[in-house]
């Protein structure tokens, strides 16, 4: 480990602003972004500091071809697909929850959902995946609309929208959840992050 | 930003403010007039084999804003008051949810997973969660620490021992319509020494029959290892057998 460690408050803003801006697969900007990264894997430091600032990092490492000097050659091909697949749950995954947070967004989105038609629902939940507002979607993948109409009766939009986990307790727990819930995905991930 | 970005923009913040509530007035009906003058009923519904206070749970949301719901616990009952439209849907729904009581297959894996392993990754891993489990999580390696299969009913609770030091805890809720299952007040233990229990976590669990559900469980104060615990149910339903079947 020879470059020195990153100021990552600093780097995750930059990082978030690229997105924003779609900097993102811009040589140079990606090139600062995957220095970091590397750095981070032998740095207990840098880790502990990055997942201060950004929780979600926990999912992030340096893409493929950084990884196969560490002599790991037969997940190689698996990372070269993985790698890109994880940035972009990193980008849109921005779920940061507690027990009272998820009650609150659920009665908002449940009251939001009453009085609205399916078909406004639906663009809702388009764009806010669009807008990586994950949290909006439980679970992510949102039906056709024809087969809504077409399968009464429809599933209720509390159950729907459920969470996968509801912390209990009265420590606040971090509960991130990763999209691709619901049906079509093979797994459901769920970060639980006690403080 | 381009143009098809702005646009592109510009349609999803209107779609959020739809979703907010913001435009409300917008999707205001010709029939809504009516809609409110429709004769409210009353409906009681005694379930015979699910809990009416797990359904409540299930229920309320789909009540319309002058609708009403009662839970009777003794006698498991839930009275509905709604418009006549809306309790044929509701009545719909508690049908399918007041089915007899299944058997629940339930398998569970605890793995000690990490970022400083080395050799094969997911050498440990069942075979189930080997393709994508290392996709999702940035550990590099996985040590199995115990797994256990075991059947429940519906409505029942559960203790269960994974070898000498993780003990498992819950209620096991009804299959929904759409093969979605809660496990209430799941409590996941560890016995680190003889006199010292640790609770790695509570809370209620979703569980798409079927589907596995991974809980990453960082250990406190490190990113570098935590737990790892899988769990797949599985249902006579998941092979698309309905109530009574």
């Amino acid at each position: 480990m020879t470059s020195p460690c990153p100021d990552w408050a600093a780097l995750v803003r930059e990082r978030e602003r690229a997105e924003r801006s779609s900097e993102v697969g811009d040589a140079t900007v990606d090139a600062a972004w995957e220095d970091a990264l590397r750095h981070r894997e032998d740095c207990e430091r840098c880790r502990v500091a990055s997942l201060a600032v950004d929780p979600v990092l926990l999912f992030s490492g340096p893409s493929a071809g950084d990884t196969a000097a560490g002599g790991n050659s037969a997940r190689d091909n698996d990372e070269e697909v993985s790698a890109a697949d994880v940035e972009a749950i990193r980008q849109r995954v921005r779920l940061e929850l507690d027990g009272r947070a998820t009650e609150k967004r659920l009665n908002e989105a449940r009251s939001a959902r009453r009085r609205l038609p399916m078909a406004s629902v639906l663009a809702a939940g388009v764009a806010a995946a669009a807008l990586g507002l994950s949290f909006l979607l439980w679970p992510e993948s949102v039906p056709p609309t024809d087969e809504i109409a077409g399968d009464p009766p429809v599933l209720p939009d509390h159950i729907a929208m459920a969470p996968l986990v509801e912390p209990l307790g009265d420590e606040p727990l971090q509960v991130y959840q990763l999209p691709g819930n619901g049906h079509g995905s093979g797994l459901d991930v769920v970060l639980v992050v006690a403080p | 930003m381009s143009a098809a970005s702005a646009v592109r923009r510009a349609l999803a913040a209107l779609a959020l403010l739809t979703a907010a509530g913001t435009l409300q007035p917008a999707f205001a009906q010709p029939g809504d007039a009516q809609q409110e003058a429709e004769t409210q009923i009353r409906h009681a519904f005694t379930l015979q084999h699910q809990r009416a206070d797990d359904a409540l749970e299930w229920m309320q949301s789909e009540m319309s804003p002058q609708g009403t719901i009662e839970l009777q616990r003794a006698t498991n009952t839930l009275v509905l008051r709604d418009r006549s439209s809306v309790l044929e849907h509701l009545l719909a729904l508690l049908r399918d949810f007041d089915h007899p009581r299944q058997q629940i297959e339930f398998e569970i894996f605890i793995l000690e997973a990490s970022r400083r392993g080395s050799g094969d990754p997911r050498s440990e891993l069942p075979a189930q969660l080997t393709d994508e489990l290392g996709n999702w999580l940035a550990f590099t390696s996985y040590r199995l620490l115990g797994e256990g299969q075991f059947e429940a009913t519906e409505g029942e609770n559960v203790r269960y021992e994974i070898g000498t030091e993780f003990r498992l805890g819950f209620r096991v809720g009804t299959v929904l319509l759409d093969r979605r299952l809660k496990l209430y007040g799941v409590e996941i233990e560890r016995s680190r020494s003889a006199v010292l229990d640790e609770r790695v976590f509570n809370g209620h669990l979703n569980v798409w029959v079927g589907k596995p559900l991974v809980l990453a469980l960082p250990y406190r104060g490190s990113d570098a290892s935590g737990l790892v615990v899988a769990v797949t149910v599985r249902s006579p339903r998941e092979d698309g057998l309905g109530a009574g079947d």
